[in-house]
């Protein structure tokens, strides 16, 4: 038998008893929908929740030192910075100094605003996850005035549209300094921020600006924290500070993926637990109607169908009610995954766009193929075996 | 492929022969009852046969055993030509499908599928047919038996003697060598079993295949060519 005919044998099934199918439907949904949501949950815990985490708090494994300097002492902080990058560039970790002050500036014609300013040195863009929507920042050294980045709050209060866009900034009482905004990120923060490289800023300031409470980061999937901190250590001995300095870590990406795998394994238990349920139910309504079927079936066998013909028949209609169960299950996934997903969700937290979870799909047809083949062998194999001289017996 | 052989001494014409043909059932305690014994047969195309005798005399399982769905005990089997008595279950139901057409007691249609469905079934077994051949031949088989505009019914909706029109049909769709019917008239009244039987015979005829029908009722055996007597073991054979 064709696989054609198998098919249109298994679609015309779904008449025979179409609530006992659905309801066998029902009871694969559960589990099903519990496996694809497992992972589709597993992927947007990754691309929505560990992204607006590695924004805020800091990539995996990142670690902060708040060095004991005064803000005259920028010179100590840049070059303990300078240090600890040329340790850790060959041991695949990043470092980047940053503190901040508040400012004053005012776009053209505009009123002045005040607003927290991240002095950056280093390479941010790998210790936080908070992408350049617009422009380019940072920028690379010119004659042209110094350059800063704005979060999007900062651009909104600003009217700032589109880069680059020109500023002013309050340096101090008696002098302004024109900037350059060159680029929009997004930081996830409410806060109204602009970013500026040391070099930038000391620029617009026409002398090295202070440094308050500045904090050394450090980001590494590959080193462990001894050997960071032994390295800070070293670089604040190499600049005349006392040591040791700790390290603390300051992401919650390990905790939260912690939190996502236990939770996983809670959902995945409770799913499979949900599908040998389903089983057998499958297994046991399977059984009934091969047995209220016989006639029919063996009627089959009398006319020429073969053993393997009333198997498949069987097999392949319980597949086709767990086709329709995945589909069902998947469409409520992509639904709710790009329909309500990004409306719970903050534009400026979600940095990657949210798609359909293709695993999640692929899983969602796994199980729900699984379950119905494991429900339908023993009804298949039962249907196969039924005496085709009962075909006689009225 | 079928491990069936072709018979020698096949003559034309000849749809089954069975010779010195033996018929028992085997139980679970591993004893067996036999029912028939040395059954010579020669069944033509274009004939019909009743097999009569009382209840538990093996009408019923000398029928499973010519519609190749259990083995014989003793003898030869031969169908279009080929030794059939000892055959692989799958072998056994491709000969099914494309040499014999069944008429069951009960008509046996299955209850989900339309009439045309039901008609169409043996040909979703066996030998590919195109859709076009398909629905060709069961309009052919629904228009003889009366029923053309029947196609799109459930059996339920239909008459007692119209289901088995229908079963008719079924039955003849393959274009079989030899239709084998199981007490075809017994769940239907006199006048509409007389309606049937004589549509049965006909499309029989028309179709070119043998008839073998079991049954009680002795004018409608005595309508047919020829009787098969099972009312002792060792059956007769009578014109």
């Amino acid at each position: 038998m064709t696989t054609v005919r198998t098919v249109l044998i298994a679609v015309r099934d779904l008449r025979a008893s179409p609530l006992r199918n659905l309801l066998t439907a029902l009871s694969m949904l559960v589990g099903v929908a519990a496996i694809v949501a497992v992972s589709a949950a597993d992927q947007l815990v990754v691309s929505a929740v560990i992204a607006q985490q590695e924004q805020q708090q800091g990539r995996a494994s990142t670690y902060e030192a708040t060095l004991p300097l005064g803000e005259e002492q920028s010179e100590d902080a840049l070059k303990m910075h300078e240090v600890v990058r040329g340790a850790v560039t060959d041991a695949d970790a990043s470092a980047a100094l940053v503190a901040s002050e508040p400012v004053t500036l005012r776009a053209v014609d505009g009123a002045a605003t005040s607003f927290n300013l991240i002095q950056v040195e280093g390479d941010l863009q790998s210790v936080y996850r908070r992408p350049v929507v617009v422009g380019t920042w940072p920028r690379p050294e010119s004659t042209l005035s110094p350059a800063v980045a704005l979060n999007q709050e900062a651009a909104d209060k600003l009217g700032i549209l589109e880069v680059p866009a020109v500023l002013r900034w309050e340096v101090t009482t008696d002098r302004s300094a024109t900037v350059v905004v060159s680029a929009i990120l997004t930081d996830g923060q409410t806060e109204a921020t602009a970013y500026g490289t040391w070099s930038a800023i000391a620029a617009a300031r026409a002398e090295a600006p202070p440094l308050a409470a500045p904090r050394l980061l450090l980001t590494s999937s590959t080193v462990s924290r001894e050997v960071l901190e032994q390295v800070v250590t070293d670089a604040a001995h190499r600049v005349g500070l006392p040591g040791p300095i700790e390290l603390r870590r300051v992401d919650t990406v390990a905790e939260t993926q912690q939190t996502v795998a236990t939770a996983r394994a809670a959902l995945f238990v409770c799913g499979i637990a949900a599908l040998v349920v389903a089983v057998l139910g499958i297994l046991n309504v399977g059984l009934a109607t091969v047995t209220e079927r016989s006639r029919e079936l063996v009627v089959r066998r009398a006319i020429g169908a073969r053993r393997r013909d009333v198997a498949a028949q069987v097999i392949g209609s319980a597949l086709l009610v767990s086709l329709l169960v995945a589909a069902v299950a998947v469409a409520t996934v992509i639904l709710v995954v790009l329909g309500v997903v990004p409306r719970l969700t903050s534009a400026a937290a979600i940095t990657d766009p949210v798609t359909v979870p293709w695993p999640a799909v692929r899983d969602g047809i796994a199980a729900a193929l699984l379950t119905g083949l494991a429900g339908a062998l023993a009804p298949a194999v039962s249907a196969s075996r039924l005496p085709v001289a009962d075909a006689l017996r009225a | 492929m079928s491990s069936s052989t072709a018979r020698s001494a096949s003559g034309p014409g000849e749809v089954l022969v069975a010779e010195d043909l033996g018929v028992s059932i085997d139980h679970r305690n591993g004893s067996s009852t036999r029912l028939v014994e040395g059954l010579d047969l020669v069944i033509q195309s274009g004939s019909s046969t009743a097999v009569v005798g009382r209840s538990g005399s093996g009408k019923t399982t000398l029928l499973s055993v010519l519609g190749l769905m259990r083995p014989p005990s003793a003898g030869r089997l031969y169908i279009a030509g080929r030794d059939v008595g000892t055959l692989r279950p799958s072998v056994a139901a491709g000969l099914r499908n494309e040499l014999l057409g069944f008429v069951f007691q009960n008509y046996s249609l299955v209850e989900h599928l339309s009439v045309f469905e039901n008609v169409a079934l043996p040909l979703m077994y066996g030998r590919r047919a195109t859709r076009p051949q398909v629905r060709e031949r069961v309009e052919r088989q629904l228009t003889a038996v009366g029923l053309r505009e029947f196609g799109r019914r459930r059996p339920r909706s239909l008459s007692g003697g119209e289901q088995q029109r229908v079963a008719i049909a079924r039955a003849l769709v393959r274009g079989p060598r030899l239709v084998l019917a199981d007490e075809p008239t017994g769940a239907l009244d006199t006048a509409t079993g007389t309606s049937v039987m004589k549509h049965l015979q006909e499309a029989t005829v028309e179709a070119g295949a043998a008839l073998i029908v079991v049954t009680h009722d002795d004018a409608l055996a005595d309508s047919l060519h020829r009787r098969v007597d099972l009312s002792s073991r060792e059956a007769a054979v009578a014109l």
